[in-house]
């Protein structure tokens, strides 16, 4: 596992490519997201009724419906990898959380007003698009709400202020190149922003997780593609709605399995980084970081 | 008509403003402003001001129908902005209601997003309402011009909205509104005024449940006129709405603009509670 330390690209509208950020033995990533993805499979969903139509449906974690079909026409998703007891896995997962949480500084050294709404994470999980799956647009910071009838329970992604994105394996154009290991389709496409990116493994985007980066995810025509997401977020946890962070100093063993975990070190972090990198202490980069006025 | 009425409200609002606080020693320290923000004292004279009380029980009726007018007239431009984004609708829910800034002649804003409480690890504010914000609007009083010598009676030089990431610059003129997302995408500093004051009546479109403790206390809209947060209930109608008299009979070719309204899923985390909710709904 090593952390290539690449340069950011900024490829507009705060949609930030690091382009082979990172280095792993890619056989084994896969065929262990597969079985994690696997394991969490089971659980996915809830039969039940939907009061409105009294059809037969699915819930999801997170309680939205999905009929039959559709749910075979959703990403497939691993969250509970952070409470996995291998040893392996822990250190691997450890290895992607710290190379995203450094490349974040080189996001925040482009958007240094970012640094101040980044508070916590919600660390990655994992996605599996299988053939002909695809995600609609939407952004990463709505909840599904309906006045006076549904104030969602989970709010936790109102919170989201730069979604990352860690790319697990490789897209291609055509079916001669596929070798098991890729996928053909399954582009990142902003809406408002006419920007299109191809899944390429190592790769590290991170872009705002507001509605101006309304995004889809294009259909997988053909094999599988995996990617781990996680967001930098903001704001105290709100009991009502069940939020909960895990501060790692206070709770180093929960901040291990837990997946909301404050970044208490960013501002020294971010500063050190800038004296690395040679900026004037007195330069408004810095000053961001400074006073607390 | 509003300029001196604004101009008769300012300097009172100034001292409003801001709190003072001390040290150990009983020296004036910093300031803290009404959402939390921590100013040196030296900084006071040279930011802008927060006129809230512009619209109470004891203001003439004619202003406050004028600030009424204002709230309706953002909200139709808020249907059209969405228009431009649907992938915002989602994410509205309710609305903090406007209040005024006025910029003295000398006084600027640093750069500043709208989400921003000024966290730092260790020191959590209290006011947490700016998180919630999803985009906002502006609505301008008064003319920018170009020089000094152009200053008319309510007019002002310099006093620029600047938004380097975006590589937006505006001069405000009168009767605009610009709409902007709250999030470090659009940063944005105010350039210093000349002349003037400058004002302009600032809202805010926000998401999630109220949070007493941390300043979200949202309610239902009513007669009152404040800078409060009110729910947006019919937000999904009115933009259908829009959109019909727009493009009419055509909505096949815009289904674009209207795929976020037409909910496929709704959450509540079990089926139970969606039943429940509702059946207490319709009662």
């Amino acid at each position: 596992m090593k952390d290539n330390n690449v340069d950011a690209v900024h490829l507009g509208n705060g949609v930030v490519l690091f382009p082979n950020a990172l280095n792993m033995d890619w056989d084994w990533v896969r065929d262990t997201t597969s079985s994690l993805i696997a394991s969490e499979w089971a659980d996915m969903y809830t039969p039940g009724i939907d009061p409105e139509t009294n059809e037969e449906i699915y819930v999801n974690k997170s309680g939205y419906f999905y009929n039959k079909e559709s749910i075979n026409l959703m990403p497939k998703r691993a969250s509970q990898a952070h409470s996995n007891p291998n040893p392996e896995i822990i250190q691997w997962l450890k290895f992607m959380e710290d190379t995203k949480d450094k490349y974040l500084l080189k996001y925040l050294e482009i958007f240094p007003l970012a640094y101040k709404c980044v508070w916590w994470k919600v660390k990655g999980h994992f996605l599996e698009y299988n053939k002909d799956v695809y995600l609609g647009s939407h952004s990463d910071i709505s909840a599904d709400y309906i006045y006076g009838i549904l104030e969602p329970k989970n709010q936790l992604a109102l919170r989201n202020v730069v979604t990352n994105l860690v790319y697990l394996n490789d897209s291609v154009d055509s079916s001669e190149e596929l070798d098991g290991s890729n996928f053909i389709g399954g582009s990142h496409f902003f809406n408002y922003f006419d920007i299109e990116y191809k899944p390429k493994k190592g790769d590290i985007l991170m872009f705002p997780s507001n509605y101006m980066a309304a995004h889809e995810i294009k259909m997988v025509l053909e094999g599988k593609r995996y990617s781990y997401l996680g967001w930098y977020s903001q704001g105290t946890p709100n009991p009502a709605v069940h939020e909960s962070v895990t501060d790692p100093i206070k709770d180093p063993v929960g901040a291990i399995c837990d997946t909301n975990i404050y970044l208490p070190t960013l501002a020294e972090d971010f500063r050190n980084y800038l004296l690395s990198k040679g900026y004037d202490e007195h330069s408004d980069k810095f000053g961001i970081t400074k006073s607390s006025y | 008509m509003i300029i001196p009425y604004l101009a008769s409200l300012k300097d009172e609002a100034i001292k409003k403003d801001y709190t003072i606080i001390y040290d150990e020693f009983g020296n004036q320290s910093h300031a803290v402003n009404r959402s939390g923000h921590r100013y040196l004292l030296e900084d006071i004279h040279t930011s802008c001001s927060h006129i809230m009380e512009f619209a109470t029980p004891d203001s003439e009726p004619v202003y406050i129908d004028f600030f009424k007018k204002c709230e309706e007239v953002i909200y139709q431009c808020l249907l059209r902005y969405i228009e431009k984004f649907p992938m915002l609708i989602p994410c509205l829910w309710w609305r903090t209601q406007g209040h005024i800034v006025a910029y003295s002649p000398g006084s600027s804003f640093g750069l500043h997003c709208d989400n921003d409480v000024n966290y730092k690890p260790g020191s959590i504010p209290d006011q947490q309402l700016a998180i919630r914000n999803v985009c906002g609007a502006i609505l301008y009083f008064n003319d920018s011009v170009e020089s000094n010598p152009n200053i008319d009676k309510y007019e002002y030089s310099g006093g620029n909205i600047n938004f380097p990431y975006a590589g937006v610059r505006y001069a405000p003129k009168t009767g605009d509104v610009i709409m902007f997302p709250s999030n470090y995408l659009a940063t944005h500093e105010v350039d210093p005024c000349v002349g003037g004051p400058r004002y302009g009546y600032v809202g805010y479109f926000a998401q999630g449940s109220s949070d007493i403790d941390r300043g979200i206390n949202i309610r239902n809209k009513n007669e009152v006129m404040d800078s409060g947060q009110v729910w947006m209930p019919e937000l999904f109608e009115d933009y259908v709405n829009y959109l019909n008299i727009k493009y009419t009979g055509v909505e096949g070719e815009h289904s674009e603009l209207y795929r976020p309204t037409n909910r496929v899923s709704t959450s509540n985390n079990t089926t139970q509670e969606v039943i429940k909710a509702k059946a207490v709904h319709e009662r």
